[in-house]
């Protein structure tokens, strides 16, 4: 029964698993879950006697079928990751069959601290760093009941020791957190993700935006370095599509090179920047694609992101973790003012069967009366302007002809309808255009002045070529709606019936609550900022913060010195932990006495045991070692006489010790091995 | 003096055969000034060993055989009213007297229990309202039965910290025995013990044990043993300073007896189990260990030099 399992700590400890494992348990198989109930209620029936532990065989069985069967519950998926939190879970509840003993429950509680870091790779938003600090709270205390007996022992000591001890390792924690180096990791896990907020996709159909506007998820959030542009200005280019097959738009040409080519291609921008050029920082939501967003015109240095020759950004993998880019943008620029031949047949491109003859003749008869492309192009614009055109997000369905049919017939439509058919337009009377999806807009936060776009900021509008100007942006959509354009999509759309309808427990819906809205704000804002400053913290910005704390030259230094302290502290721990022996002992001649002891030992002779005085040592090695008995006879009636005999004055007690350490000495040279003997020599007396 | 100390041991020896140690131990505690607690099974010895050491001072000895009805009174003594001289007059129970051997002593009623050990502790005995005082040498021993605890009463942590030691006898050695065997049984014998030491020995004794030299070496290692009992979690609890003070006591009387001037570990070795097996309860971590088996155990932890 020795170090049986304690009640307080059993119960603890159970509750602490179900606590660690509870935020895994949605993505457990529901018979692994299953599983690890029986497996917590069988431990619950041993502790009261009802059952006993399992045998091997039971213990082999199930370990046998649980492996196959998890592996393949999860099959299918192909996420390695999952299989192997599954089975640390599963191994940590078989675990709990096997506790007998202290030494098993403070194993099963290190996988659970195990296991609250594992919690990390699904979600690293500040409720689950909360989640996990209440976790280590929770598996300490239950630790501490392990070392204290019942009559020590009541929850709420035990609690407040765990809190004060997690509360005196945060600084720790912080500290290492903004010191230890950096280094990017060996291997990047595959994470598994939800694919429900990819956002803007790289095909554009009819109603393709409009089904975006119904989510109140965040795209990304952005802090500019100054002033925040206008809200018309913030047209954040994600892809450009200039593949019209008469229904959907697709990317075409050189926008479906991957990143390596790309990279190895890397070309000098073709646009030319005329104005001051801004610097914003970007954090983007997950979106599983490797564009980026951008406003025109985007320039970067980071090695991770090329630009194509539509301007568009795209990085080296896809973004499947919160991603944190800088990019320039020059909001003034002339792009491409000189169109290359592919390019400009690409942005001129008709489906090859058409049906849209109305337009095609709208767009005939318009250009033929207009002097050139400009005019022609605010001709167009006019006419969705003078027009009955309305923007709604429920336009009502378009058939084959779906150009036409939206422009003489239904005239209501979101922004994808306009930029589609107004490019078409452009496209039938020789002007090189094209379709350009993204965000427009969003929403500044007025605690931290960042600003966040949201999934009902998808935007798509058109970008128009026009010699001596290059691509000029033109958005259809602004001469329909202009508000949705000044004011954001929130405000045009708020009493649509679509708008927001899959996020229907969104703080969003209730900004017209005044404190609920500054809730949210001060919310996204705390959000924003562990992002910004936990979450992104890689190498670089821990370089820069370094710098900024310390200096440069001070920065490079500090891990040296860091280094060196550790080092020496750890060397040192480690010195008087090998050595053995506390560092108190002063007393020349016991330490003497006891090198011989060792001696003795290192010879094969004798060893003394812990409880063992002088004289019973004595006797002990007279018995074994009879050739040795006069010397340690002698040996121990002067050590005797120095350490425990009667204080004698300071000449006698000296004279004493010189007889003793000579002795001593004598009989270490007898007993010594050789190289030991050697040392004698070499050292001083006193050794 | 030694000689004389080592006759006692022998004289002693003559009816308790084989159990030098435990004679050993027992005068040693006699000679701290300690009260004696005698453990063992019926018929191993007890009652001899306290007869013999009684006689071998030569000290006014009484016996008083503890039950379950025995009442404070009937040790204390009791005040009678005196018909002719018209008043009370004070009857002494056995308890004035130098030495008493309390035999099976757990038998008794707390009440009485505490009224013997309440004379151990204070040298006096408070009986209607007065308080007389007790003999200049006040020993008791007291000897229990540790098996047969039925209708018993066992003393309480805080009356066997009172006794200086506790011992148990055990089985004679075979040799020991058939000497036994062969001599027979002879219901008398403890009268057989001759006076060897006298009571101007034990107060010489009691002072030249007391200037025993407790070099700082030595008190380190006491020190470590009581922090042992203290911090281990196999002792539910730790060593009083009233037990730390009594190692040291008897330590120092032992290292007399063998001779010295000056203690040795071993001393405190010897005279350990006997000091504190009584003063310790085995902690929860060690439930089945016996207080013997801890304190062997805590003699083998605890190094001697460092």
């Amino acid at each position: 029964m020795k170090e049986a399992v304690p009640r307080l700590s059993l119960g603890w400890l159970l509750s602490t698993f179900v606590l660690v494992i509870s935020p895994h348990l949605l993505r457990l198989p529901i018979g692994v879950s299953a599983l690890i109930a029986v497996c917590i209620v069988w431990r619950v029936l041993i502790f009261r006697g009802r059952l006993a532990f399992p045998g091997t065989a039971v213990r082999l069985l199930v370990v046998v079928f649980s492996l196959p069967l998890t592996v393949l519950s999860y099959r299918g998926e192909g996420a390695g990751l999952d299989v192997a939190v599954c089975l640390l879970i599963l191994g940590t509840s078989f675990k709990l069959l096997e506790m007998r003993r202290r030494r098993d429950m403070i194993i099963v509680l290190c996988l659970c601290y195990v296991l609250t870091m594992v919690g990390f790779i699904y979600s690293q938003t500040i409720p689950a760093a909360l989640l996990a600090l209440v976790n280590i709270v929770v598996i300490t205390s239950a630790l501490i009941t392990l070392y204290r007996d019942n009559i020590h022992s009541s929850v709420e000591s035990n609690t407040r020791l765990a809190v004060r001890m997690v509360a005196q390792s945060i600084p720790l924690a912080i500290a290492l957190f903004v010191l230890i180096p950096r280094v990017a990791p060996l291997w990047s896990m595959p994470i598994p993700v939800s694919s429900s907020t990819t956002g803007v996709t790289d095909e554009m159909s009819p109603g393709d935006v409009s089904r975006l506007s119904r989510s109140a998820a965040l795209a990304f959030r952005v802090s500019f370095d100054t002033q925040t542009p206008a809200n018309e200005d913030l047209y954040w280019r994600g892809l450009v599509l200039d593949s019209f097959d008469g229904r959907v738009w697709r990317r075409g040409g050189s926008s479906l090179l991957s990143f390596e080519i790309l990279e190895r291609l890397r070309t000098p921008s073709r646009g030319e920047v005329l104005g001051e050029d801004i610097g914003y920082d970007l954090i983007l939501e997950p979106t599983q694609q490797s564009w980026l967003y951008a406003l025109q015109l985007a320039q970067t240095n980071t090695a991770d992101i090329v630009q194509d020759r539509y301007y568009t950004l795209q990085t080296r993998k896809p973004v499947t973790q919160r991603y944190r880019y800088q990019v320039r943008s020059a909001l003034e620029y002339r792009a491409d003012v000189r169109l290359s031949g592919a390019l400009r047949a690409r942005a001129l491109q008709l489906p090859q069967e058409d049906s849209n003859l109305r337009a095609r003749e709208f767009a005939r008869d318009l250009r033929r009366a207009s002097s050139d492309d400009e005019g022609y192009m605010l001709q167009v614009l006019r006419y969705f302007q003078e027009q009955p055109f309305y923007y709604t997000l429920t336009p009502p369905a378009l058939g084959e002809a779906s150009i036409d049919e939206f422009l003489f017939d239904s005239l209501q439509g979101f922004c994808e309808h306009y930029a589609s058919s107004f490019v078409y337009l452009m496209r039938a009377a020789n002007i090189p255009a094209r379709v350009v999806v993204g965000y427009q807009g969003g929403e500044v936060n007025p605690f931290e002045g960042y600003t966040m776009v949201y999934q009902y900021n998808a935007h798509a509008w058109a970008e128009v070529w026009l010699p001596g100007q290059g691509w000029v942006r033109v958005d259809p959509t602004a001469a329909v709606a202009p508000e949705r354009i000044s004011l954001g999509a929130q405000a045009v759309l708020a009493n649509e019936p679509g708008f927001l309808e899959d996020s229907r427990f969104s703080m969003m819906r209730f900004r017209d609550t005044q404190w609920l809205n500054a809730l949210r704000l001060r919310l996204d804002a705390v959000d924003y900022a562990w992002n910004r400053w936990v979450i992104s913290y890689d190498e670089t910005r821990q370089v820069d913060l370094l710098d900024s704390l310390l200096g440069q030259q001070l920065r490079e230094r500090i891990f040296l010195v860091l280094g060196a302290v550790l080092a020496l502290f750890f060397l040192i721990a480690a010195f008087f932990l090998l050595r053995g022996a506390p560092a108190q002992m002063r007393d020349p001649a016991t330490r003497l006495y006891l090198r011989l002891a060792a001696d003795l030992a290192g010879s094969g002779m004798i060893m003394r045991h812990r409880g063992e005085g002088p004289r019973d040592f004595c006797e002990r090695l007279a018995r074994q070692q009879p050739e040795l008995a006069d010397d340690m006879g002698r040996v121990t009636g002067l050590y005797v006489q120095c350490c425990y005999g009667r204080e004698g004055n300071e000449a006698g007690r000296e004279q004493l010790l010189q007889e003793l350490m000579a002795r001593i000495r004598a009989l270490r040279l007898r007993v010594a091995s050789p190289t030991r003997r050697l040392w004698l020599r070499l050292l001083p007396r006193h050794y | 003096m030694q000689d004389r100390i080592q006759a006692a041991v022998d004289e002693i020896g003559q009816v308790l055969l084989g159990k030098e140690q435990q004679i050993r131990l027992a005068l040693c505690c006699l000679l701290a000034g300690g009260h004696l607690l005698i453990e063992d099974l019926p018929g191993m010895g007890k009652t001899t060993l306290a007869h013999a050491l009684a006689r071998v001072f030569g000290l006014d000895f009484n016996r008083i055989q503890f039950t379950s009805d025995l009442l404070p009174a009937d040790i204390l003594g009791v005040s009678i009213f005196d018909q002719p001289n018209a008043c009370f007059t004070f009857h002494p129970g056995p308890i004035f007297s130098q030495l008493i051997l309390a035999d099976e002593i757990n038998r008794a009623t707390p009440k009485t229990q505490s009224a013997l050990l309440e004379a151990m502790e204070e040298g006096q005995v408070s009986v209607e309202g007065e308080t007389r005082p007790l003999p200049a040498p006040f020993f008791v021993i007291a000897t229990q039965n540790p098996v047969s605890l039925a209708g018993t009463f066992p003393l309480p942590e805080s009356q066997l910290d009172r006794f200086l030691m506790r011992i148990g006898i055990g089985y004679p050695d075979p040799k020991a025995e058939r000497e036994l065997l062969e001599r027979g049984v002879e219901p008398e014998q403890a009268r057989l013990v001759r006076q060897s030491l006298g009571l101007e020995d034990l107060v010489a004794m009691r002072k030249a044990a007391g200037s025993v030299r407790l070099s700082p070496l030595l008190l380190d290692y006491v020190q470590r043993l009581i922090a042992y009992t203290r911090d281990n979690e196999h002792f539910r609890f730790g060593l009083s300073p009233r037990g730390s003070i009594a190692v040291v006591r008897a330590a120092r009387t032992w290292a007399y007896m063998e001779g010295r001037d000056h203690a040795l570990p071993e001393d405190v070795q010897a005279v350990l189990p006997a000091v504190v097996e009584h003063r310790l309860r085995v902690g929860v971590e060690a439930e089945g260990r016996s207080a013997p088996a801890l304190v062997q155990r805590l003699l083998s932890e605890v190094d001697v030099f460092r």
